[in-house]
């Protein structure tokens, strides 16, 4: 056992150096995060009284609960509770977008790199790069329980304790450690490093889905859920500590597996064995768009499923959110049917332009991702022998650029179409098809207009692509957040998500629908010229 | 008719900060096999992709069958055939799959000759290539190049994860190219494997030409290694000129080592065969020898010039 972790120490301190910028922009973004939450949750409670009923009221709302979390009934509610209620999951999910890459990277990655064989052929163990994977996964969930208890004592929440503080900082921590284990395990299980990061990102989404489905229908099953785990620790209320031995469990249990396999496996291969493939390409494999549908073919598969998971499991929590008036008693004596119709109609129309925000979101990071493809393909060295040939720079990035583009589209309106028709088949009255439109009319232009807009960076500066995602992220919190956090109504516009107009509840301004139509074609335009004018490799 | 279909004038190439060409200036005409040798890191990829229009020139002049590699890389890449030095291929797809896909390209097709070249590389095209080691996936670049119907082929380092046996396999394809009169640019460290194929030699170091022509000539100009043993004690050769480097390797003085030109080998011989020559090895000159004679000859010509 300890011959196979030789050399870990030094595996770590490599690991950790490597790694210090990414983890230390995440670990500040993370505890922004909650420092930011916890301090809006302060101004909150501290603010005009209708700010707070207003929030109160739409904790108590079954898509609410299904998005964010249910907070439990009978749970008093305070900044320290509703900051628990609304920000757990939240955080558990960006630990584990944080945590996933990183543990992919320190073994699979390595491994597929080349790195690992020429570290392994030195008097190191066989199991070193997961143990030391697993030291820094260890160290990283300490720093961020330290930091997230620690800014909450500062911040000093009404209503939240000491115990609280503590149990919801540890829980995050756990909460990223479990996920970093499930990353561990899938590194050894798959057979390539996008394949472990995807499948971890497959995990991630079910249990994100389990419990939605199970915090909105029945809260009991939300124990099903990894994610549900963290928020049955109701910190500041119950303070239940089981759940944080339970993640601590089975990480242990994901990890040990991740380490016995490793200690068994030959280097570069998965568990899952490999096919013999075809000799000869398929008729249609002759230009550079086919090639990439073929081997992004996998990637591709996962994001339409998603979509239509997605549109579907949220269109079948619309039903929900309006019938909370039908069935209050007070709206009942107070507003006749078609007012009680009408005001239902406007809740699911809310919720619908939050999902909107949701799958503009979702098409974005695939459409993106697949333009990113331009640069990663470059620097793993595939598109060399490309460049010889005859399709030229053009033709090489235009072919990445319109791939994210129309598959960003197909996945948006895939995901739209979903939540509509699974939504009518839970609401009352059907909802008119004008709303359908006005939810493909918006969202299109600003899903195309991110994707542009990544391509232009890719094309012309690819070092700083990361900046996108931040630019994105930072836009899609502002709108999402932006009403709990008393920011301004224009305070999203910075981004295509301020321009949706909060689609389908109002139509989209013609001015917006023609600006994201210019980002959209100055952005490929300066995504070729820039490739074209730049060095390749 | 002999043209060039490559012309480098004076380019020069940096990456931020460093120079990564200095000054490249060659030819390689129509017809003809050239070799392009360098130690790694001299600008031998560097130069080829300029030539392919994947890297803008910051200076001088580069044509491409008459033609600017940067602007029209449209017209010139169909007549090209390239093997990269480190070929990178997609992870899941097979290799019988990826020579398809580069040969259709460029606008051409799996032929009977690809089927051979899959024979005689030892290839099988129905793994995935992340299952490959180098020297397979150095193969699937090389079988697509070798089918291909081109005009001017680009090899850069194309042997280095080959074993000896694909190595001559390439080295006997090389000569069929010659045969049928296309143009080769080759590029080595080796000067060995360079010399079986090439028809002339251009010599790149720290991003400067020192040494071009062919290749007879520059052998002429180079030394052979040599490591001798004798019956009796080894004198006079420390006074004999175009005898480089000379090393005792015993006591007795009867083993040695030495660097010697070409045109006293002659003499060096006679003066040798007296005392008994008990074992006698000589090596070809290596890339080594060459910057050597390279640079010792540059400190002459600067002496005489002083």
């Amino acid at each position: 056992m300890w011959r196979n972790s030789r050399g870990t120490g030094y595996l770590l301190r490599a690991n950790l150096k490597q790694n210090l910028k990414f983890s230390l922009i995440w670990i500040v973004i993370l505890v922004m995060m909650i420092a930011s939450g916890a301090t809006k949750m302060v101004a909150l409670f501290g603010g005009p009284k209708t700010d707070l009923a207003d929030m109160k009221h739409m904790l108590t709302m079954p898509g609410m609960a299904g998005v964010f979390g249910a907070i439990p009934k009978g749970v008093p509610l305070n900044s320290a509770t509703v900051f628990a209620g609304i920000m757990m999951v939240f955080m558990v999910i960006l630990d584990a977008i944080y945590i996933i890459p990183l543990m992919v990277k320190d073994t699979r990655g390595q491994e597929e790199s080349g790195l690992l064989e020429m570290v392994r052929a030195r008097t190191v163990g066989r199991t070193a790069a997961v143990m030391a994977a697993v030291w820094e996964l260890l160290i990283t969930s300490v720093v961020l329980f330290v930091l997230y208890s620690g800014s909450l004592m500062a911040i000093n929440l009404q209503g939240a304790d000491l115990n609280g503080n503590i149990l919801f900082g540890l829980v995050l921590a756990l909460a990223n450690v479990f996920f970093g284990a499930v990353a561990l395990l899938l590194a050894q299980l798959a057979s390539t490093a996008q394949g472990a990061e995807m499948w971890s990102y497959v995990i991630l989404t079910a249990t994100y889905l389990i419990r939605l489905v199970t915090d909105i229908q029945n809260q009991k099953l939300t124990w099903l859920s990894p994610i549900g785990w963290a928020q049955k620790t109701n910190a500041y209320t119950d303070n239940n500590y089981w759940p944080v031995l339970m993640l601590a469990v089975v990480a242990l249990v994901l990890a040990g597996g991740a380490v016995v396999i490793a200690r068994t496996r030959d280097l570069g291969t998965g568990i899952l064995p490999e096919r013999a493939g075809r000799a000869r390409a398929a008729g249609w494999l002759r230009s550079v768009p086919a090639l990439l549908l073929r081997t992004e073919r996998g990637l591709l598969a996962g994001w339409l499923i998603s979509a239509v998971l997605m549109g579907a499991i949220l269109g079948s929590v619309l039903g929900g959110a309006g019938d909370v008036l039908k069935s209050n008693p007070l709206y009942r004596k107070l507003l006749d049917v078609s007012q009680i119709n009408a005001a239902s109609l406007q809740m699911t129309l809310a919720y619908m332009a939050m999902f909107v925000l949701v799958f503009v979101c979702l098409a974005v990071v695939a459409g993106a991702q697949l333009v990113g493809k331009l640069k990663s393909d470059e620097e793993k060295g595939y598109l060399g022998i490309v460049h010889a040939e005859k399709p030229t720079r053009t033709t090489i990035s235009l072919s990445y650029y319109f791939l994210g583009l129309i598959f960003s589209a197909i996945i948006y309106v895939v995901a739209i179409v979903c939540l509509y028709y699974s939504g009518n088949t839970t609401v009352s009255e059907p909802l008119p098809s004008k709303y359908l439109v006005r939810m493909l009319v918006a969202g299109l232009p600003a899903v195309l207009a991110f994707v542009s807009l990544a391509a232009a960076i890719i094309g012309v500066i690819p070092r700083i692509s990361g900046l996108f995602w931040v630019y994105m992220g930072a836009g899609l919190i502002v709108e999402m957040f932006g009403p709990i956090l008393n920011l301004g109504r224009n305070a999203g516009k910075f981004s295509p998500f301020g321009w949706l107009n909060q689609a389908p509840v109002h139509a989209l301004e013609n001015g917006w629908l023609w600006t994201m139509l210019v980002i959209v074609v100055v952005g490929v335009v300066a995504g070729v010229v820039g490739y074209r004018e730049r060095d390749v490799a | 008719m002999s043209t060039n279909v490559i012309e480098l004038n004076h380019v020069q190439k940096n990456f931020g900060r460093t120079q990564a060409l200095k000054n490249v200036t060659f030819n390689v005409p129509t017809g003809e096999v050239v070799g392009f040798l360098g130690p790694n890191g001299a600008g031998k990829s560097t130069t080829i992709r300029i030539l392919l229009g994947m890297l803008k020139r910051n200076g001088g002049e580069a044509t491409v069958f008459g033609q600017d590699p940067w602007h029209n890389d449209l017209q010139i890449h169909p007549r090209i055939a390239y093997v990269p030095g480190d070929v990178y291929l997609w992870p899941n797809l097979t290799g019988g799959e990826i020579v398809d896909l580069l040969l259709r390209l460029n606008g051409q097709n799996h032929t009977a000759k690809t089927d051979e070249l899959m024979k005689v590389f030892e290839f099988d095209p129905k793994k995935k290539a992340r299952a490959y080691s180098k020297g397979n996936r150095q193969k699937v670049a090389l079988i697509a190049a070798l089918s291909q119907d081109a005009e001017l082929y680009i090899f850069d380092e194309p042997t280095s994860g080959l074993d000896p046996l694909n190595e001559l396999t390439f080295q006997q394809e090389v000569l069929k190219l010659k045969e049928a009169g296309k143009t080769v640019l080759l590029s080595s460290h080796i000067l060995s494997e360079v010399e079986k194929m090439c028809d002339a030699i251009v010599i790149i170091r720290e991003g400067e030409i020192i040494e071009q022509g062919n290749l007879d000539q520059m052998r002429h100009l180079s030394r052979l290694r040599v490591q001798v043993e004798t019956d009796a004690a080894i004198t006079g050769l420390d006074k004999q000129s175009g005898v480089y480097d000379l090393k005792f390797t015993n006591h007795d003085q009867t083993a040695a080592t030495f660097a010697v030109d070409h045109d006293v080998l002659g003499q060096v011989m006679a003066a040798l065969t007296p005392l008994g020559i008990k074992d006698f090895q000589s090596t070809p000159p290596t890339l080594e020898d060459l910057f050597l004679h390279y640079y010792s000859d540059k400190g002459a010509t600067q002496h005489v010039a002083q």
